[in-house]
């Protein structure tokens, strides 16, 4: 597209809404009506639109930007590395080498208003483009918080929903899916729409807040939400687990899932990722498997489960320590970003990762890897990387190899176009029929010959029915 | 915004119902339709159809009432599998008595059926002939030990004649006659053992007297050793349970005249059988507006409410090292909210073993004549029935009402799932101290 | 009719003589759930596979008929209810528990499995099936994942959705779709979460995967009472203020409490404006500190008594009057509407006067019952249904109180559902464009709009999704503005 097409937006927007960044267009609304005009406009003229927090890659639990890192120059993008993986050699390559359109990036981070809050109900809503150091902030004002440890202070909170990231406290407080009440967003048609409201019990139609996080902008813009707050966290402390192998880490799990404790985070580590990256808890001294949980309470209550801990860590002979300065040290854990996010029901995870770091040894790789243990959900990386043809066919390794542990396990790859993962999931279902393998989830209701859609099938039929130009990212996928 | 809505009112010209039996509109609009009682009615769970759901009938007791549906055909058949055993009245956050309003259903349904042939036959000589007269009821019991013993019973079967009467099912559950009747007791008054703590009218029964002179037995040496003077007025009759099951009220009316009158003056009348106490308790709603009827109801108990109230004497019974699980008869549990007591006097029998079966108040399908007449969901309740108990591993089970008893030993005796089935008395009885167990010498009334 | 005639001999050789309900009596029993709305099927199924599901929707389609899938019919809001005909699709035979996977926290169910019989199946594991609606003694799984049903509990554990992971579903063509599953966070769009709560609107649901929780250590149940309304809604937001969050926060205003108590003999004292009904879970020390940091609240708000359950069986005395507290209204006048709608918990005094003012305006009797630490009110309008007029009256207050909660800042409703009965208020909530995106989503699973019609939606736009399914041309229409 020309210059001179260009300074048309320019004149539209004005100076404040339009700007060029490392010679790339970028919309910068101040408000909902005008995300929705630039919607349109885009519509009309056939440009593609990339909502800056992310576009291209769905990553779950592996991205996150560095901590205090300037923020990434296209805006909401608060992925580490920017917008290279969304618009060089990797994610979306494929998408954008297929469709030469003009592409607009869609900065919102203008739109960073309050709009709402309620100490009294905790509850609150805001524009999209607020980040999590204001949300924090402001939150903290009433003793009160939202569990957004997934990302950096930078990071917007469209972003963090778009990606549906989340960080160690999930697993005592949820995702994004489950606070948000109320979402307001921009479709395809530049129409405005609202799902939810501001209150924290409510099933007047169909759950938009689900649909759209986690959707990675391809839907629709998320420009505003409405979420449940939480009271701030009593007083916190963490003790680690030092494990001797994977087997160890997996009779840990079983053991504290059937304890009556209720951990705020519970997550294992390969000891090489988290903290400074010199062992979980930044202490000196070589990376070994550990547990880190994560409890809050007054005095008394922190004792007993000082004293389960204690207990349980002597009944199963693995050493456990108290991490000094731990908040300090959840700051910074989600710091460095995996490339690679995996998920596997809980009792199996473990054992999955096992096998993960099986195979990456047997290619001369060591497997690097942080995550929340109860839940079955880890960053990984490969150390050293795998680059090239290795890596794009280590995805589909992974898949095989996982589909005969459990059919539900699944795999991301940043560096894979953004749909690949749906394209891998219900794979274990696929191969229960074909090799009867009966450990997917669906294995044993299935009956053969069925008209079986795959769910990934879906999500891309969806996304045609909702943006049927592609206005959203690649709607090339899948094609 | 979900509504208890107003059902047309009732007694308009269209309604199906014409006679003073019919249901009452102040009954079944309490049914607010919630579907609370459908996880708890034998019939629901087992056709998963909502015809044969509480809420389902009585909706369509209300149709009827409205106009909407005749009571011909299809209204009958579900109205018919309905078991009358009010678990679904446990289950009411309303409090509907879901039995006053079946069974006034199926007094219209009687009122208004005109039945011919064999089966009406069979049917109005037991209900009013059998039932009401014990001599009669010892003749037909004299033939059916006769037949029981001897090789009668192979032919009977072989020629179909059973069938023919409508007995096919009920032939296996048919009481094993014992050998002495509940006869000679009858008009006689026994003593209390140790100082005496209540004097009670006991309820004989008419099939009890013949089926279940043993259990009757069991029942007075319990009470008698617990501190009760028991009296047997000879002027009883049939309680009339089974009548106002079968929608034939009239019937019922008389005997409750009766038995009203044989069981005046007592501290308490005693059953040991949950049908036919649940039918004594329910006399005032039967007799409308009668000041006696309600009065007698008031007096009424349940041998297991009377002992577990009045406690038992220290030392009355030893120890029993047995493991048994326990059937709530659904007209105790449900019909008159009576589950702890049975369970207060097990739990006195020193190493007595309880262990629960899943669903114990859920219905066994002996249901008065429900097994008789429905014989193939019965058979299917039961079979469910069976199971659960040998979940427990429990050699004996215990439960508290004649019918059930039957139901439950036609079960063992087809499933083998436990050994025996007893009465509460008879457990009771089982366990009393030797000593207290003889029956001392009675003296006329 | 001529449809009719063509689909039920097949639909009895598919599913046997006791699989299909086609007599008046029978359509007449399936009118009716557990709310206001009425409407005859056309026929009933009962399936008892997902193969029998996925065959009967074949059919359906063939035949151009609605299929309405019900599971106990215990709902609300009529969505379980043949709006204008159809086929009512009965999931209540297929209740079989497929796998429980403790380790995994997962179990596999049938939609017919009863919402409790599950947690009793697995009791002995330590675990459990979080949501508790009032009536869980009899609705199903099926059920509460297509109205995304509540209970008291879920104030701090969250709804139906929050507890599943995974769905069969069977759409509207007799395509299976699978969608998430045993692990979590799975890629791509939750179409779990958009299924869950969409009232039988964009496919049947064959199987559920659902989460298990681990039971808490310790519960305690605290009884509020408080002479003055005011107070007691005082207390609600200063817990929260608190910082506390307690499993359960029920409140029951005076006339309510008094009709629970002469039915269920829960404890509430008769001369009592309001009680709180608060439960606690978590460690023992903490539900400790917890317990006391809530009573001493509840005082300073201005308490006049505050008591805690000592044991197992007064908890359940106290539970027993808040879970059959509708029924108990039964007793004394049958005739009531059971509203459900949603305020932001800072303003339950103001709604509840708002409530009472309502009642006296239109002279009819109105009791609170609610959910209080959600902000979740359900309201009951008495009436006297033998008189003409009292029920378009008590529909009126209805509505009204309706418009005052959405006033509020709040929703219509907030577990019962919309279904037949409140389609026609979504415009109070959400925008034509709002409504419009709603309606293009469920053509993408539903597109003829044979699932479950009328429903959710406003009605009088679903002539233009009939007219669609007759002239494809007009979507196209629809189509050029998306």
């Amino acid at each position: 597209m020309s210059a001179a097409a260009w300074a048309e937006w320019e004149r539209r927007l004005g100076a404040e809404g339009f700007a060029w960044d490392a010679g790339r267009a970028v919309a910068r609304p101040g408000d909902v009506e005008q995300t929705a005009a630039v919607v349109r406009w885009a519509g009309e003229e056939g440009i593609q639109i990339r909502v800056g927090q992310g576009g291209g890659n769905l990553a779950a639990n592996a991205a996150s930007p560095a901590a205090g890192a300037p923020a990434a120059a296209n805006g909401g993008d608060t992925r580490g590395n920017g917008g290279a993986a969304a618009n060089g050699a990797g994610a979306a390559s494929s998408a954008v080498a297929a469709a030469p359109r003009p592409v607009l990036r869609l900065d919102l981070r203008r739109m960073r208003r309050l709009r709402f809050y309620e100490p009294g109900d905790l509850t609150a809503g805001w524009d999209a483009g607020a980040t999590v150091a204001e949300v924090k902030a402001a939150l903290a004002a009433h003793g009160q918080f939202l569990p957004l440890d997934g990302g950096g202070g930078a990071a917007t909170l469209g972003a963090i929903l778009a990606a549906r990231r989340s960080g160690p406290l999930r697993h005592g407080f949820g995702t994004a899916r489950d606070f948000v009440i109320g979402i307001e967003a921009v479709t395809a048609a530049g129409e405005i729409v609202h799902g939810g409201g501001k209150v924290v019990k409510n099933v007047a139609g169909y759950d938009l807040m689900r649909l759209l996080i986690g959707s990675a902008g391809t839907l629709a813009v998320i420009t505003g939400v409405n979420c449940k707050v939480f009271p701030a966290l009593a007083a916190t402390e963490t003790i680690a687990f030092t494990l001797a192998d994977f087997a160890a880490a997996e009779r840990l799990r079983s053991r504290l899932l059937h304890s009556p404790l209720r951990l705020i985070a519970w997550e294992l580590t390969d000891g090489t990722v988290g903290g400074t990256g010199t062992g979980a808890d930044g202490a000196e001294g070589p990376a070994a498997i550990t547990a880190l949980v994560r409890f809050q309470g007054s005095e008394a209550v922190r004792a007993r489960y000082r004293r389960e801990l204690a207990a349980i860590a002597a009944e199963s002979g693995v050493e456990a320590r108290a991490v000094e300065a731990e908040a300090e040290m959840w700051d910074r854990w989600e710091a460095e970003r995996l490339p690679l996010a995996m998920g596997a029901p809980s009792g199996v995870a473990v054992e999955l990762l096992r096998r993960t770091a099986e195979m990456a040894a047997s290619g001369g790789r060591s497997l690097r890897f942080r995550g929340r243990l109860a839940l079955g959900a880890f960053g990984l990386a490969l150390a050293p990387e795998l680059t090239g043809d290795a890596r794009a066919a280590w995805p589909r390794e992974w898949r095989t190899m996982a589909a005969r542990v459990h059919g539900d396990a699944w795999l991301q790859d940043e560096a894979e176009p953004w749909y690949a993962a749906w394209r891998g999931m219900g794979q274990g279902a696929r191969n229960d029929q074909a090799q009867g393998v009966g450990s997917g989830a669906h294995g044993d209701h299935a009956a053969g010959g069925r008209d079986l859609r795959r769910e990934g099938d879906w999500m891309v039929r969806l996304k045609r029915h909702l943006d049927p130009r592609g206005l959203f990212g690649p709607a090339e996928a899948g094609a | 915004m979900s509504v208890a809505e107003t059902t047309p009112p009732a007694g308009t010209s269209r309604s199906a119902f014409h006679t003073a039996d019919r249901p009452r509109w102040e009954d079944y609009s309490r049914c607010i339709h919630c579907g609370l009682c459908l996880e708890a009615c034998p019939t629901f769970r087992l056709l998963g159809e909502e015809m044969d759901s509480p809420r389902g009938r009585i909706y369509q007791i209300a149709q009827a009432d409205a106009g909407r549906l005749p009571l011909a055909g299809a209204f009958e058949t579900h109205i018919g599998r309905c078991l009358d055993c009010r678990a679904c009245q446990t289950a009411c956050p309303s409090g509907v008595e879901y039995g006053k309003i079946l069974e006034r259903a199926r007094a219209e349904l009687a009122a208004q059926r005109e039945v011919r042939g064999p089966k009406a036959w069979l049917a109005n000589y037991v209900f009013r002939r059998l039932l009401p007269d014990p001599k009669a009821m010892a003749r037909q019991a004299r033939l059916l030990r006769w037949y029981q013993r001897g090789g009668a019973r192979a032919v009977a079967r072989a020629t179909g004649a059973l069938r023919l009467l409508g007995l096919a099912q009920a032939e296996s559950l048919a009481p094993e006659v014992e050998g002495e009747f509940f006869r000679a007791e009858m008009g006689r008054t026994f003593p209390a053992l140790g100082p005496r703590r209540a004097r009670v009218a006991f309820l004989a029964g008419c099939v009890q007297r013949v089926a279940f002179a043993g259990m009757n037995r069991a029942t007075l040496r319990v009470l008698q050793a617990a501190g009760c003077e028991v009296v047997i007025p000879a002027a009883q009759t049939c309680c009339g349970a089974l009548h106002v099951h079968a929608g034939r009220r009239a019937e019922a009316r008389e005997l409750a005249r009766t038995n009203i009158q044989a069981f005046a003056g007592f501290d308490a009348v005693v059953t040991n059988s949950a049908g036919c106490g649940s039918a004594l308790k329910e006399y005032g709603d039967l007799l409308e507006n009668d000041a006696a009827a309600e009065e007698f109801a008031g007096r009424v108990r349940d041998a297991t409410e009377l002992l577990a109230a009045l406690g038992l004497p220290a030392g009355m019974l030893r120890p029993l090292p047995w493991k048994v699980t326990y059937q709530d008869p659904c007209h105790l549990a449900h019909g008159q909210r009576i589950r702890s007591a049975p369970r207060q006097l097990m739990a006195a029998i020193p190493e007595l073993e309880l262990v629960e079966m899943v669903r114990a108040d859920s219905c066994c399908g002996s249901a008065g004549i429900y097994n008789v007449v429905q014989p193939e969901i019965a058979g299917r309740l039961l079979d469910e029935k069976m199971a659960t108990v040998r979940a427990t591993r429990a050699a004996t089970i215990v439960t508290a009402n004649p019918g059930c008893m039957l139901q439950l030993r036609a079960g063992i005796r087809r499933s083998g799932a436990a050994d025996r089935v007893m009465h509460v008395m008879e457990l009771l009885d089982a366990a009393l101290e030797p000593g207290a167990a003889e029956n001392p010498a009675a003296k006329p009334e | 009719m001529e449809k009719l005639r063509a689909i039920r001999p097949r639909l009895q050789a598919l599913l046997g003589p006791d699989g299909v309900v086609a007599d008046a009596l029978g359509r007449m029993l399936y009118e009716y759930d557990g709310g206001v709305d009425r409407g005859e099927p056309d026929l009933v199924v009962f399936p008892r596979s997902p193969d029998e599901v996925i065959a009967v929707l074949r059919l359906a389609r063939e035949h151009g008929l609605a299929i309405i899938p019900r599971g106990a019919g215990t709902g609300l809001s009529g969505g379980a209810v043949a709006r204008d005909g159809g086929i009512i699709l009965s999931l209540n035979r297929m209740r079989k528990i497929l796998s429980v996977e403790v380790e995994n926290q997962r179990a596999r169910v049938e939609p017919g499995v009863v919402n409790l019989e599950l947690s009793e199946r697995i009791s002995g594991t330590g675990f459990y099936f979080v949501p508790d609606p009032s009536s869980q003694k009899a609705c199903t799984i099926g059920g509460n994942v297509a109205e995304n049903s509540g209970g008291p509990h879920t104030l701090a554990y969250g709804v139906t959705v929050n507890h599943v992971t995974g769905l069969e579903v069977v759409l509207a063509d007799g395509e299976v779709l699978r969608t998430g599953g045993m692990a979590p966070d799975m890629p791509g769009y939750d179409l779990t979460g958009l299924m869950v709560g969409s009232e039988g609107t964009l496919g049947v649901v064959t199987a559920v995967t659902v989460k298990l929780t681990r039971k808490p250590e310790a519960v305690r149940t605290l009884l509020a009472i408080y002479d003055q309304v005011d107070r007691a809604a005082e207390t609600v937001s200063a817990i929260t203020a608190a910082g506390i969050t307690p499993a359960a926060l029920e409140m029951l205003d005076g006339f309510t409490l008094r009709a629970v108590e002469a039915a269920v003999q829960a404890g509430y004292p008769l001369d009592s404006a309001a009680v709180l009904l608060i439960e606690i879970e978590g460690l023992q020390e903490e539900v400790a500190e917890h317990a006391a940091a809530v009573e001493a609240v509840c005082r300073q708000a201005g308490a006049r008594e505050v008591r805690q359950a000592r044991d197992a069986a007064e908890r359940g005395r106290l539970w027993a009057g808040r879970k059959q507290a509708f029924g108990a209204m039964g007793r004394i006048c049958p005739n009531f509407y059971v509203m459900d709608g949603v305020i932001p918990r800072t303003r339950v005094g103001p709604v509840l006067r708002g409530i009472e003012a309502i009642g006296q305006r239109r002279g009819l009797r109105i009791g609170n019952i609610f959910h209080a630490g959600d902000g979740n009110l359900h309201p009951l309008v008495f009436f006297d249904g033998r008189q003409a007029g009292q029920l378009e009256l008590a529909r009126e207050a209805s509505r009204e109180i309706i418009q005052l909660c959405v006033e509020q800042g709040g929703s219509i409703t907030g577990e019962h559902g919309v279904g037949m009965e409140k389609d026609e208020l979504m415009p109070l909530i959400f925008s034509e464009a709002d409504l419009d995106f709603m309606r293009w989503l469920k053509q993408a699973f539903n597109p003829e709009g044979r699932l479950n019609p009328g429903k959710m939606l406003p009605t009088y736009k679903s002539c233009r999704e009939t007219a669609l399914a007759t002239r494809p041309e007009l979507g196209k229409t629809i189509e050029a503005r998306i």
